[in-house]
């Protein structure tokens, strides 16, 4: 079936147009902010010459990397029970999760602020890590890809004597291996981007992460809030090029059998 | 002996989750039943006729609804055409998908950097205007903030729905259509009769994201707008937010309620169309 030039201008243009603000921010990024034209002041001034950017740009992705990490492992384990343990409770618990997973950040925020304030965790980075690490998104998330394996996979994984942590780390996630490459990467980008937590968990603009640093820059100064963006972009595209194909078949092809 | 397992696997995540979320949770449901400072009296369902008859509430009430309203089916709907139309494009799709999931990895920081350069006030629609001899507007400060809300989450949502049902359409055996096609079948009946009942179960299980990023939307707002932004973008989460900075625990925690209470009806009723639509399948 080949198909029509005309079936290629929707999505063509759609695909485009998209893709328009990051061209912007990245025309943005080499304007001078006196004089009109070409400038690589915005570089400099972030990349050189104070070094609060690139300081916070490392440990906010260090931070982000921890709680992607652990949001996987936690998702992976619980998805893996859910769908294959079926234990008591366990329908219970999942759709209790998915509801917790829809309701707003605002909704949860009380919760984990009077939460980590017994804990005395506020006012550090653990408040930001501990309840992205345990978020449900990942194990509803991991349950629906785990359902899709068929049943004899586990059934001779089983036979063959392998243990319980065998089973989920040397079949399920292999096979679902797509899917929990999107997982990691969603939960970067959520915690790459979270603005709600930091907020109002934290004092002080010092301790702010990218995120929310980056909206906080001065207007005034485009060029260095442009190459902020960049560099806040950074990270995300290298994820999305290098997992492309995982990202492609990834959330669909493991999901829905 | 299985089951046990099970438990033992999952106790990293529901640990977490009973700590982080759902005992926290329930402290914030005695809030919502009990008022006064200190030692806290019950009263029933005080706070909650209050909250009702708030008019701030009931207008972002009433914004959230249409937002939701608005914005999600035409994501879904938009979503499954497009994917449909990819479906068919014998080269470039793939590119074109991962361009249109791109916008979802873009900080919001950024994004509202290009709301700015399109609808501010030195923007590109009022340079349009400006040039046929019109006046131009603030435009983020009106009532058109609803719609640039409404754009920016179609924009950033649109291709993660579309990588979802894309996968699932393609794994429709080909066979079904090419018979349908021998047999005179027409687009529409093809799509009713094979597509539809096929992805239905994706197709909920896109609704239940879409409705999470709805929520999730609020950042855009409150970038955007502030804390009191135009009226017609104040919505349930700025509402709770003010009353967390006001400290005012309790009609944040009776918001929350009443907001878990709907969104398991919705689920619950959810469930029972995908238990029927199984069903279904299955005779």
């Amino acid at each position: 079936m080949r198909a029509k030039k005309r079936e290629y201008l929707l999505p063509g243009i759609l695909s485009a147009a998209v893709l328009v603000p990051v061209f912007y921010m990245a025309a943005c990024s080499f304007a001078g902010d006196e004089s009109p034209g070409f400038s690589l002041m915005g570089y400099y001034t972030v990349l050189f010459s104070e070094p609060g950017y690139l300081l916070r740009f490392w440990r906010s992705l260090a931070m982000c990397g921890v709680i992607a990490a652990g949001q996987s492992l936690t998702g992976c384990m619980g998805g893996a029970a859910i769908a294959k343990y079926r234990f008591a409770g366990s329908k219970v618990l999942a759709i209790c999760m998915a509801v917790f997973m829809i309701l707003p950040v605002q909704a949860t925020l009380l919760p984990n602020y009077i939460f980590l304030d017994r804990l005395h965790l506020l006012n550090s980075w653990w408040a930001l890590i501990l309840p992205g690490i345990f978020a449900p998104f990942g194990t509803v998330w991991m349950a629906f890809a785990f359902r899709a394996i068929p049943g004899e996979v586990s059934e001779a994984a089983e036979m063959d004597g392998a243990g319980m942590l065998s089973h989920v780390f040397h079949i399920l996630i292999p096979a679902a291996r797509p899917a929990v490459i999107t997982l990691f990467v969603l939960s970067f980008v959520e915690s790459w981007n979270m603005v709600e937590q930091p907020v109002t968990f934290l004092k002080g603009v010092r301790q702010y992460p990218m995120s929310v640093f980056l909206a906080s820059i001065d207007i005034d100064r485009l060029s260095v809030q442009a190459v902020c963006g960049i560099l806040c972009l950074a990270p995300v595209t290298f994820l999305f090029f290098y997992y492309q194909q995982e990202l492609l078949d990834g959330i669909g092809e493991s999901i829905w059998s | 002996m299985k089951k046990k397992k099970g438990i033992v696997l999952a106790a990293p995540a529901i640990l977490g989750f009973l700590a982080f979320y759902f005992i926290p949770f329930l402290i914030m449901g005695w809030y919502s039943v009990s008022f006064g400072m200190g030692k806290r009296e019950f009263v029933g369902v005080q706070n909650f006729t209050e909250l009702f008859q708030n008019r701030m509430f009931l207008l972002a009430l009433k914004n959230t609804l249409q937002f939701t309203g608005i914005a999600v089916p035409v994501v879904l709907f938009g979503a499954l055409g497009l994917s449909i139309c990819l479906q068919r494009l014998a080269r470039g799709g793939q590119v074109m998908r991962l361009a249109l999931f791109y916008p979802l990895l873009i900080p919001i920081g950024a994004a509202v950097l290009g709301v700015q350069a399109l609808w501010g006030q030195d923007g590109l629609v009022n340079w349009f205007l400006a040039r046929l001899g019109q006046r131009g507007e603030d435009w983020i400060h009106t009532s058109a903030a609803f719609w640039i809300l409404c754009i920016l989450y179609w924009w950033k949502f649109l291709g993660y729905h579309i990588l979802l049902f894309f996968v699932r359409i393609q794994m429709i055996p080909r066979p079904y259509y090419e018979y349908a096609r021998l047999s005179g079948a027409a687009n529409g009946t093809i799509f009713r009769k094979i597509t539809w009942p096929l992805i239905f179960p994706t197709f909920l299980f896109n609704l239940l994201l879409a409705l999470m990023n709805v929520f999730k939307c609020y950042r855009e707002a409150f970038l955007l707008g502030g804390n009191y932004p135009d009226s017609s973008v104040y919505l349930l989460q700025h509402f709770m937010n003010n009353s967390f900075q006001n400290l005012n625990y309790q009609k944040m925690s009776t918001v929350s309620v009443s907001m878990l209470a709907v969104i398991l009806a919705t689920a619950l009723a959810g469930y029972c169309a995908w238990k029927f639509s199984a069903s279904k399948r299955n005779d």
